[in-house]
């Protein structure tokens, strides 16, 4: 016999590992002034950044009670425990990545220091 | 009235659905680089050499369509069986990795300028005679 809060425990700990297995890297370019020793054309560069999105500490919890009451052993399921637990989990699954995806901030420093030093003596801009 | 295949495949679709199109989040990402650091006295020079400038990007997938999660069931589910309380939750484990995978789909690579630094005096360093 299963009951709820078996089958709770069940969810929690099925769907918290799917979750978990949330997990995407993307490279983001970014376009930024360099050297340009080959002359006017060679201006500009671009800094590769790797950034990796993912949610390896989900809780379990995320899927706390979002199975439908009725879903037990010897308890007819009706229908909108089946498709209330449907939303549900997918619903917690939007806000929980949405949660993990946050602002990023990173260097990108492409140019030669010494020649922007030359640039930009103590005494001013040249 | 019994519970069919039929309807568990249909509530996957219809309730998984709307509730994937709410996706949606922009974050805003920051690069560090160098500007410009113009009347700068000596001491301060090394601290203003560089600026950091700051592009949005949206995440999203508010167009999803519903059959994103047809066939999305417990296998255990068929017609003229009984189902079982289990299926439900094994059906949920598996739109939860359809979710899942759909949205990391949706991150995608990106670019952006982030041009900070004085153009004249960038232009000013590397002359068409090469780097100064």
């Amino acid at each position: 016999m299963a009951s709820y809060s078996t089958l709770n425990s069940n969810a929690q700990s099925q769907c918290g590992n799917q979750l978990r297995t949330f997990s995407k890297s993307i490279n983001i370019a970014t376009a930024v002034y360099t050297n340009g020793s080959a002359g006017y054309n060679s201006s500009t560069a671009t800094h590769n950044s790797t950034q990796t999105f993912s949610d390896g500490g989900g809780p379990n919890s995320t899927y706390n009670n979002d199975l439908g009451g009725g879903t037990y052993t010897g308890h007819v399921i009706r229908d909108e425990d089946a498709y209330n637990s449907f939303a549900n989990c997918v619903r917690g699954t939007v806000d929980r990545i949405e949660a993990v995806t946050g602002n990023r901030s990173y260097d990108a420093y492409v140019c030669h220091t010494s020649c922007h030093t030359s640039c930009h003596t103590s005494r001013g801009r040249r | 009235m019994s519970m069919d295949p039929g309807d568990i495949n249909s509530w996957v679709q219809s309730y998984g659905g709307p509730q994937l199109r709410t996706f949606d989040k922009t974050i805003n990402i920051s690069t560090n680089v160098y500007t410009n650091s113009s009347n700068n006295s000596a001491t301060a020079y090394v601290n203003s050499g560089t600026s950091s400038a700051s592009t949005n990007h949206r995440f999203e997938y508010t167009g999803a369509n519903n059959n994103i999660y047809n066939g999305y069931y417990d296998g255990g589910i068929s017609s003229g069986s009984i189902m079982y309380p289990q299926d439900i939750v094994d059906t949920m484990e598996d739109i939860v990795r359809r979710t899942v995978d759909v949205i990391e789909g949706r991150y995608t690579n990106r670019s952006q300028s982030h041009y900070v630094c004085h153009t004249s005096c960038h232009t000013s360093c590397h002359t068409s005679r090469g780097r100064r």
